[in-house]
């Protein structure tokens, strides 16, 4: 289960909650596949619940991207990728927040194109121990399973996902957010249409999807920001994080008159000293250490401020 | 019948209510009744189940379809393939009966207006009695 253990070290503690996170997002997928199975019998021709199993489908990914980080990213650095895998942490992050902003989007344009379109839900009935019995009533069952997982496994995330500093398990929170609010939704929609509301399940979906949005629009902002090797940002905000800021004002103050470069990689971060934020090679550096015509594409040499530390070695 | 008999789901447009007591119109695009034995008993089941009198109205299918939106008329029958294209403009019955199409045997379904779900219950309902 883990290749690599090795980079970095992190404390037995913060290794005990990543083991914690990683058996609970395992439990995630367990749930979900029972979930889709359960919404894919019932499924029928149901166009709203087509657009609810999708969505369940889409919850597979930041969990599946969360286990696949946890296994991957301690491997140690080898030749090929010298700075280790920490970054599979950014891409994992990245495409759970596009999986959020998706699933949000695609509630919204099915909601909106039903309502335009006046699309009245037609449901059938099924034979069920020998009597005719509504789907819908079936149909709502299954949506109160999908419910009950992704409330207590997303509130069990919370905290980890902050001790962490873990961006995918934040997203995949709020993700089972989105997952048990849909789910009510649906069953509300598929209330009204009992009564004869074609358009409750449209509009219900409609309401939901504007907090998926938005969550996933915030995530993949923050995401982006990792991507273009941003200021470590918030876990579920585009602010940055007061952690990177008290690095950054220490290493200032350590080194008058430098500027500092923050970044982060997955979970960790990573500070480079210069003297300005424009700060780059000068030709003459590059025709030291550069490969000829590829010289201009070196831009940054740095030490690492542990090689100096013979005592830390 | 339990779930039924407690009045939902309901239809949108009403179309129970229009039929309850009064008349079962039936669209039909060959003969001047479906010649499926099992499709006419599944009309007749339901027409006795919703105290109805049947009444065909033979037409062409893309006219029956317009009627059935508008609710001139409240199912289509005469060997419809559950694989109809028409599946976005109406709501499809459970399988009533079958038919060889291409020597291949294709199960066939009534066509009733879209999201009328107490009806289709209704119907459906119904045809479980003719089996």
């Amino acid at each position: 289960m883990h290749p690599g253990r090795t980079y970095p070290q992190i404390p037995e503690e913060k290794e005990k909650q990543l083991r914690h996170a990683v058996r609970l997002e395992l439990w995630t997928l367990f749930f979900l596949a029972t979930i889709v199975a359960v919404m894919y019998i019932v499924m029928g021709s149901s166009q709203a619940m087509k657009t609810a199993w999708i969505e369940d489908l889409l919850s597979f990914l930041p969990p599946a991207m969360f286990v696949l980080t946890a296994w991957f990213e301690r491997k140690a650095p080898n030749d090929k990728f010298s700075f280790g895998y920490h970054r599979v942490g950014s891409l994992g992050f990245f495409l759970a927040a596009c999986a959020l902003l998706v699933m949000g989007a695609y509630l919204l344009y099915e909601s909106v194109t039903s309502l335009l379109a006046a699309e009245h839900p037609t449901i059938g009935t099924v034979e069920l121990f020998g009597e005719r019995v509504w789907l819908g009533w079936l149909m709502m069952a299954a949506l109160a399973y999908s419910c009950i997982p992704p409330v207590i496994l997303g509130r069990m995330k919370k905290k980890p996902s902050q001790e962490l500093a873990d961006k995918i398990l934040n997203t995949d929170a709020d993700m089972n957010a989105a997952d048990w609010q849909t789910g009510v939704a649906g069953i509300l929609g598929i209330a009204g249409i009992a009564i004869g509301w074609w358009w409750a399940d449209a509009l219900a979906a409609g309401v939901i999807s504007f907090s998926v949005l938005k969550d996933g629009i915030t995530n993949v902002r923050i995401a982006l920001a990792e991507l273009l090797d941003g200021v470590p940002r918030e876990l579920s905000s585009d602010e940055i994080h007061p952690a990177a800021k008290a690095i950054r004002a220490e290493l200032q103050r350590r080194h008058p008159g430098s500027e500092v470069r923050i970044r982060e990689t997955g979970r960790y971060m990573r500070a480079v000293v210069v003297n300005s934020l424009e700060s780059q090679t000068t030709g003459e550096t590059r025709v030291q250490y550069g490969p000829g015509d590829d010289d201009w594409r070196l831009i940054e040499v740095a030490h690492s401020v542990d090689l100096g530390n013979a005592e830390k070695g | 019948m339990a779930l039924a008999g407690c009045d939902l789901p309901r239809d949108p447009e009403a179309t129970t209510d229009h039929v309850r007591g009064k008349t079962l119109i039936v669209g039909i695009t060959t003969d001047d009744e479906p010649s499926d034995p099992k499709e006419r008993a599944a009309i007749e089941q339901l027409a006795e189940r919703l105290d109805a009198q049947v009444e065909y109205r033979r037409g062409e299918l893309h006219q029956l379809v317009r009627t059935l939106e508008d609710g001139g008329i409240h199912l289509i029958a005469g060997h419809i393939p559950e694989t109809t294209p028409f599946a976005t403009e109406t709501g499809l019955s459970a399988p009533v009966s079958s038919v060889v199409v291409d020597g291949e045997r294709v199960k066939t379904v009534f066509a009733v207006r879209k999201g009328e779900n107490g009806f289709l219950t209704e119907m459906e309902t119904a045809m479980g009695g003719t089996r």
